[in-house]
């Protein structure tokens, strides 16, 4: 019981000391906390403009949850064995990527944003039709936008070739392939990284730049891209196997490295990694999923490579040690501690995808079957299926849901 | 009350409601604040502690007491003959103990945590509240932390239905 006059009224404890406790707490209860109290809720807002990190928020699971409404989606936390219902706004049609705690979403007309999901902030990036394959946009004749657009590599098959045109439903999905960004949405020193789909080039802005700028002078054929805040550089990987970094926070034009070239390596998949310390990982999965998870029981299923920047080779790991590494096509790779990620596994890739990702093409849907809760063990070289163990509700999910992805919450 | 040893410095720490406490200067200088007071040469004879009471005092110094590294003021039974291991296990069982107050207790060992800048002690006093935030519903932590819901009704409404997720 509390003695007499000792009930004291914890909206009064001292800010600086609640901002302390912020800073210790899990993201989620930071943003409960706020909730409490109105001095609470305004030393939340100085945690948030004060940009104190949150230290101990592990990697959730984004995905569709039919349970939580028509466009609802869950934030599954493997590492508190939590579920929240997350409500993203109607013009949130697609999830393209996620770091840092913020989605990359599309609204109806293709056009991209950033959406911290938690705390419903926006950073508007610029128009669809900024991007140098966009030629122009026209309605059909049921009032749908569709986009006129270029690639100046199939010029000599004659312009019905070079030219085509998209509707906002299918550039919404194939426009974007693939984002990666140097910070969260809100921070000034936020650049965006957009890998196309087709014809697989580059473009980036910054939040309330007029216009994308492309990145065509480094080349085409790019399938991931990753940033390493250690050393301030974009690393971007070619289908060829070539690693570029680029410098794109300089006031002039950006510069790009050829760094080393990652030849025979036939996978299916491969992406790119930063490890706490900076290193640059290629993850290779050498084949796709299907239905079947018993194919998988090989240890060459996945492989995963340190790239010596300084040697130009890469050199094979045999797993990724005390470390778990988070993959999905959509959110950039992230290659986590373990202690910051309780009741997951240590030398384990987690995935957040689809099996049958073959490359769309300008009218086909690709999502077919979405690969969630299972794991590969470098270890012992075997998938294993935790859908039994991860309160997953993942039902028919229609195609046109946004795929699941991995999202480390923050409040900032 | 601290006994005074050969060879070690006392400080003397005064609380606002009279009482003082005479502490070896290793133990006052797990504060932060008084260690800076010591080393500007600011207390020459005694320090008045504002805020903080003499209940609350006497079990900072006790929590300083039992932290301050080495063979310090509980004398001979310290790190010498038991494993690092051991002891940080036996000041976590401490800990623990020391931290079974009420509410009241808890919210001015963090004010005196946070004034004298004693990082251990405002870690262990504030974690209990992350706890109460983290384990129950946002009703129960008001009840709890005693604080007033001072949104207005439509206010509530809002932040309900901005942060449905955190009402679960």
């Amino acid at each position: 019981m509390e003695t007499a006059g000792g009930a004291r009224n914890w909206s009064e404890l001292p800010e600086d000391v609640l901002l302390t406790t912020m800073s210790a707490m899990e993201v989620f209860d930071v943003v409960r906390a706020s909730a409490v109290c109105s001095s609470w809720s305004s030393t939340y807002a100085t945690f948030r403009r004060l940009r104190l990190p949150s230290p101990k928020q592990s990697p959730c699971l984004l995905y569709p949850h039919d349970a939580c409404g028509p466009d609802g989606m869950a934030l599954y936390s493997p590492s508190a064995d939590a579920t929240f219902p997350i409500r993203l706004p109607h013009d949130a049609v697609v999830l393209a990527g996620s770091a840092y705690g913020w989605l990359f979403v599309t609204d109806q007309a293709a056009n991209p944003y950033l959406l911290n999901p938690l705390t419903g902030a926006r950073a508007v990036l610029p128009p669809v039709t900024s991007f140098q394959c966009v030629v122009g946009s026209s309605l059909d004749d049921d009032g749908n936008i569709v986009y006129r657009t270029e690639d100046p590599s199939l010029a000599s098959y004659g312009d019905d070739v070079r030219f085509y045109s998209v509707t906002a439903r299918v550039a919404r999905s194939w426009m974007y392939r693939h984002v990666a960004l140097s910070a969260g949405g809100a921070a000034p020193s936020c650049i965006v990284l957009v890998v196309h789909e087709e014809p697989m080039d580059l473009h980036f802005a910054r939040p309330g730049d007029e216009r994308w700028s492309s990145l065509s002078s480094v080349g085409t054929g790019f399938i991931s891209a990753v940033y390493n805040d250690k050393d301030g550089l974009f690393y971007v990987l070619q289908c060829c196997g070539t690693v570029h970094a680029l410098d794109l926070h300089g006031q002039t034009s950006p510069t790009a490295r050829a760094l080393i070239r990652t030849r025979g390596l036939v996978a299916h998949r491969r992406s790119l990694a930063v490890t706490p310390c900076g290193d640059v990982l290629l993850v290779a999965r050498t084949s796709c999923l299907l239905e079947r998870l018993d194919i998988y029981d090989s240890r060459n299923a996945f492989s995963v490579y340190k790239l010596d920047l300084s040697a130009k080779k890469k050199v094979k790991l045999e797993g990724i040690g005390d470390h778990v590494l988070l993959l999905g096509n959509k959110s950039s790779a992230v290659c986590a501690p373990i202690v910051d990620c309780p009741r997951l596994r240590p030398n384990c890739a987690y995935l957040a995808d689809f099996s049958r990702a073959s490359i769309p093409n300008r009218e086909r849907e690709v999502i077919k079957k979405r690969d969630v809760a299972i794991y590969w063990d470098f270890e012992s070289g075997v998938m294993h299926n935790i859908c039994n163990m991860w309160p997953l509700h993942l039902p028919d999910i229609p195609d046109t849901a946004p795929a699941p992805i991995w999202l480390t919450p923050s409040p900032l | 009350m601290a006994t005074r040893e050969a060879g070690k410095k006392m400080i003397m720490l005064k609380s606002p409601d009279g009482m003082e406490f005479e502490v070896e200067e290793a133990v006052a200088m797990e504060s932060q604040t008084i260690r800076k007071m010591i080393e500007d040469d600011c207390a020459d004879t005694a320090i008045l502690i504002p805020n903080i009471n003499s209940k609350i005092l006497s079990r900072v110094i006790e929590y300083c007491n039992k932290h301050v590294p080495t063979t310090g003021a509980t004398g001979a039974a310290a790190s010498d003959t038991v494993a690092p291991a051991a002891l940080a296990e036996d000041l976590k069982i401490w800990d623990a103990e020391f931290i079974k107050v009420n509410r009241a207790t808890r919210f001015n060992l963090i004010q005196a945590a946070s004034y004298l800048n004693i990082k251990g002690l405002l870690d262990l006093t504030s974690q209990t509240t992350i706890d109460t935030i983290s384990d129950n519903s946002l009703e129960e932590i008001r009840s709890f932390l005693s604080t007033k819901n001072d949104y207005l009704p439509e206010e509530e409404q809002t932040i309900r239905r901005e942060n449905q997720w955190a009402f679960q």
